[in-house]
């Protein structure tokens, strides 16, 4: 059981040096942030990127939820006769000058902030998301590597995100598109003419997929090929297996996406017929090639937030995670069936063949997640659980994607799903399982990684007053609009009838606490790096190679190369790096054989 | 039972009487109108219920760790396995189970949603942005609209269907993709620019303590009211189901709404017989124009909204266009409805009207016609701007 001691070589050796520290004046330091090829300073970057767009996407769901309070509708004094009140953009009239605010202009503002909130959202956060922030800090060092396979990949990749996501944001800046995240033909082909917004909105998608391909090609050769010595696969992480797997449907689905991306855009410039029925092409050959990314991209979106649920409540239950294989195993199975049940996106487009074969398919890809979810609590069992920040988090997203996880199964179910297909049940279960998933999941990672990355502690009581408004906040938002959407409520409709008004604004309000919740977290952040405690090196007693290193680590990680002499949930037979073996008591080594032997 | 291949959908002929079912009624999923809504419900109840008993059972046991596993400073945790084949094998088969009868209930459903019934009736509808055009075999079409502050927006036509009927929807949409949703029937189809797709359902005996029908008088520019010619179906009992839009179609996508009405048998068929020569051609294109055109025509005076207002049009001379002017003659309105990209109003230059050829024939063009007259100080009573019909609308 050897714990390395990093921080007894002392500081003169430079590579001892934080790699968060500057490397001489103001211009030297942004140099060396723009050109570097490290995997941490790249994570940070990403991280910082993607919540910054994360805010942008949340104000232009917040301004959503905002307009459907009372929404715009002529009363039956006639068109005059205007309720409700929104954000409106308006349309100029070329021959007076003026700008007209109509019903028409006020529903198609809606339409572009819908649109910019899912583009945003799924293209440029929670996409890249985990793998690019967390996953690219952590990989390497889980692994006891220096840096990923492909470092200047690695770096090529942040560029085409950002080249990517400035496509996007000068979509927006050009009014936005309102075609939804969606893009469905015929409508993204003729709608806007005259305008390039919408082939900058296309193309900010397609270019952000191969950073996406980039990465994931990178995350699967450091799997291979940079293990420390002594690690075998089944040594790993849960989070690593968690990056792994979501890095292969990366590789593979992302492709398809960008060609048809590219079609989409012949299409809209040259008008090449084929998705145009007026061109001679078919509408639902489109839906085909979009889902068939965008349903495996769900689980490139799940897949790394299991994989830092596992490792957070192994850690804070300080107890390995039971079943262990079955959860690697079965996050390489739903990577596989991934692939195959796109058609549950299209039950009402579709042959009715095709429908029933993709409804049994689909079912089959909840019984992996299923039994994640069951080994997860199983790891509970018998376990020292603190309730640490990222703790409440782990239990929230039990919580909030098991509801998520349900409320896919009328979905998946021919008979329900053609009623609740395209309604706000539909909205929130995706909802759930991305937002009460993935970001909840990046939240636990984020208060669980924090001191390792940055060396500083954060506010507990502000943070977990953050996640207490976050949980209420969702929850109030979200299971609300699975009552709207039962009961008749259509998805993206600017307005509605008044039968649904009053969960409207049941759900507007529930937002509004969201949002605190989430501005209370920035907060906390800010203040942490500004003024924290100094962090210890473990403060969580956690057994994986990333708390071997310092606290943040050094620019090459590990001193020395890192010797593997322990599972990385061997709680019942190490003592943790940087902790005493007089503060970490151990149970009977007898007792730990005899209960380890008999299974 | 014959199963029949039509338009690629199967058919089931199958000679049973409809039988009259309750309307179910959950405070969250609403009235359920068909008889294949309940296969829906009950898929939906079912999986709930499951869902509620494994989610008390799961967060449950969550809880329960977390408050008696608490740590205890000092303490290691107890020792317990990592794994155990028993439980793991035990907890994937038994939802698997549990998954396949879902599927099998779904599937179940599913084919009673989507074989129709051969006997009963089909009308055709169309879908474009923004609107929902019923066009019934025997050549009639909507009568009757919501008043607009029952949808807090524009006119929402309504299509009458009699009870305890087995009615076929054959739907084509001229543009872009829709979705017809009716959710009291709990399903919907897809509504595509290039084939046909076939939405069934079969309606209930309409209660005798249902809403009533109302007909009031109706307004007509610069004349008296006129005693409503439906005035046969005042008192009339009627069910109502919401048809909304449910694939993303663009600006008044939310407003893409119908009703359908369904009426007792014998006032169904008196309407069927009396629906087009009851209304006089004006008021015949006041429906057309509220189903079609208010969308982007206000008929108020200057008002601007995507389209030019219809206010004093008819009849206009020389009036303003992007090159030129013209004469609003029956000529030029025709040539707007059919070919609307050929010529812009002024201030209107490049703004996308979608063709209604096809939707609207030379009938309803001409009650359109006739109404746009009732809207306009130029149309003298016989209508005519003075310039004989048959030349070709000028450009000056």
């Amino acid at each position: 059981m050897t714990t390395l001691n990093a921080g007894s070589h002392g500081d003169h050796d430079h590579h001892e040096v934080p790699y968060l520290v500057g490397k001489g004046g103001v211009w030297a330091t942004i140099v060396d942030w723009a050109t570097t090829v490290d995997h941490k300073k790249l994570g940070v970057m990403y991280l910082t990127a993607i919540l910054a767009l994360f805010a942008i996407g949340g104000v232009a769901a917040l301004m959503v939820r905002t307009e459907l309070l009372d929404p715009i509708r002529t009363g039956p004094g006639g068109p005059d006769d205007v309720h409700g009140w929104m954000f409106n953009v308006g349309q100029l009239d070329e021959a007076t000058g003026e700008r007209k605010y109509t019903a028409a202009t006020a529903n198609n503002t809606y339409n572009r902030l819908f649109t910019m909130h899912g583009a945003i959202m799924v293209f440029m956060v929670i996409v890249p998301g985990i793998p690019a922030s967390l996953g690219n800090f952590f990989l390497p060092l889980m692994l006891g590597a220096k840096d990923v396979a492909f470092p200047r990949l690695n770096l090529l990749s942040w560029y085409v995100y950002v080249t990517g996501s400035i496509f996007g944001v000068l979509a927006i800046a050009l009014n936005g598109v309102d075609t939804g995240w969606t893009f469905y033909t015929p409508y993204s082909t003729t709608t806007d003419v005259g305008h390039w917004r919408v082939v900058y909105m296309i193309l900010a998608a397609f270019i952000l997929g191969f950073s996406s391909i980039l990465t994931g090609l990178n995350f699967v050769v450091t799997v291979h090929k940079l293990r420390a010595p002594g690690m075998g696969w089944f040594d790993m992480p849960l989070f690593v297996w968690g990056i792994y797997a979501t890095a292969v449907i990366q590789v593979l689905a992302t492709p398809v996406i960008g060609i048809t991306l590219l079609l989409l855009v012949f299409e809209r410039v040259f008008r090449v017929g084929i998705f145009d029925p007026s061109l001679g092409g078919d509408p639902v050959l489109y839906q085909h090639f979009f889902w068939f990314y965008s349903h495996p991209v769900v689980y490139v979106m799940i897949l790394p937030g299991m994989g830092v649920i596992s490792d957070v409540i192994a850690v804070h239950s300080r107890k390995p995670i039971f079943g262990y294989r079955a959860i690697a195993f079965a996050s390489l199975g739903i990577a596989g069936v991934a692939f195959i049940v796109w058609g549950h996106h299209m039950f009402a487009s579709m042959s009715e063949v095709g429908s029933v074969v993709f409804s049994a398919l689909t079912f089959l890809v909840a019984i992996p997640t299923a039994v994640k979810i069951f080994n997860w609590i199983a790891t509970l069992y018998k376990g020292s659980i603190a309730l640490t920040t990222p703790m409440l988090y782990a239990l929230v997203f039990l919580f909030l994607f098991a509801i998520g996880g349900l409320t896919g199964l009328p979905l998946a179910t021919l008979a329900s799903d053609l009623h609740l297909h395209d309604s706000y049940f539909v909205v929130a279960h995706f909802h759930y399982v991305m937002f009460g998933g993935t970001i909840i999941a990046l939240l636990a990672g984020l208060h669980h990684w924090w001191p390792k990355m940055f060396g500083k502690e954060y506010s507990v009581l502000w943070a977990n007053i953050g996640c207490l408004l976050v949980f209420v906040g969702f929850n109030v938002t979200f299971f609300t609009q699975f009552f709207m959407g039962t009961q008749g409520m259509p998805r993206r409709y600017a307005s509605y009838p008044d039968e649904f008004q009053l969960y409207h604004q049941i759900s507007t309000y529930g937002s509004y606490v969201l949002g605190a919740g989430f501005f209370l977290h920035l907060l906390v952040f800010i203040h942490s790096l500004v003024a924290g405690e100094r962090a210890k090196e473990n403060p969580w007693g956690a057994l994986t190679l990333e708390w071997e290193a310092t606290s943040p680590p050094s620019e090459h990680n590990f001193a020395h190369q890192p010797m593997l002499k322990h599972g990385p949930y061997d709680f019942d037979l190490a003592v943790p790096p940087y902790w005493k073996a007089s503060d970490w008591p151990l149970p009977d080594k007898a007792e730990v054989e005899r209960v380890r032997l008999s299974h | 039972m014959n199963i029949m291949q039509v338009n690629n959908t199967l058919v089931l002929a199958d000679n049973d009487a409809v039988a009259s079912w309750p309307l179910h009624d959950w405070w969250y999923l609403g009235k359920g109108g068909a008889s294949y809504s309940h296969w829906s419900d009950w898929a939906f109840m079912g999986i709930l219920y499951l869902s509620i008993a494994w989610f008390v059972v799961l967060m449950g046991l969550m809880f329960y760790f977390v408050v008696k596993y608490r740590r205890v400073e000092g303490k290691p945790a107890p020792v317990s396995a990592a794994h155990n084949s028993k439980l793991e094998v035990a907890w994937t088969v038994i939802p698997t189970l549990m998954l396949v009868v879902m599927f099998i209930v779904g599937f179940k459903g599913y084919a009673e949603m989507m074989v129709p019934r051969t006997d009963g009736m089909e009308i055709d509808v169309v879908a474009q942005k923004w609107s929902w055009t019923f066009n019934y075999r025997d050549g009639n079409s909507s009568t009757e609209n919501l008043p607009a502050n029952e949808l807090s927006s524009q006119s929402v036509p309504i299509y009458y269907v009699p009870e305890s009927t087995a009615v076929r929807l054959k739907m084509i949409s001229k543009d872009v993709m829709h979705s017809f949703w009716v959710p009291d029937f709990r399903t919907k189809i897809d509504v595509m620019p290039n084939r046909y797709t076939t939405y069934w359902f079969d309606t209930a005996k309409v209660p005798s303590d249902a809403k009533k029908l109302r007909f009031p008088p109706i307004e007509v520019r610069g004349e008296e009211p006129k005693p409503n010619v439906f005035a046969a179906l005042d008192g009339v009992p009627y069910v109502d189901h919401w048809v909304f839009c449910a694939e993303y179609c663009g600006d008044f996508h939310s407003e893409m709404v119908a009703v359908i009405r369904v009426l007792p048998k014998d006032k169904y068929d008196w309407w069927a017989a009396n629906a087009s020569s009851a209304l006089p051609l004006d008021q015949q294109g006041q429906k057309l124009y509220l189903n079609n055109c208010a969308t982007c025509h206000s008929i108020k005076e200057g008002q601007k909204l995507t389209g030019p207002s219809w206010y004093d049009l008819y009849g206009a001379k020389n009036h303003a266009l992007e090159d030129g002017v013209v004469d609003v003659d029956d000529n030029y309105i025709r040539e707007s409805i059919l070919n609307p990209g050929k010529r812009y109003a002024k201030g209107y230059k490049g703004v996308v009207m979608t063709s209604f050829a096809g939707s609207l024939d030379e009938r309803k063009i001409n009650a359109i016609i006739a109404y746009m007259k009732t809207l306009s100080k130029h149309a003298t009573k016989e209508g005519e701007s003075g310039k004989p019909a048959d030349k070709p609308a000028e450009s000056k």
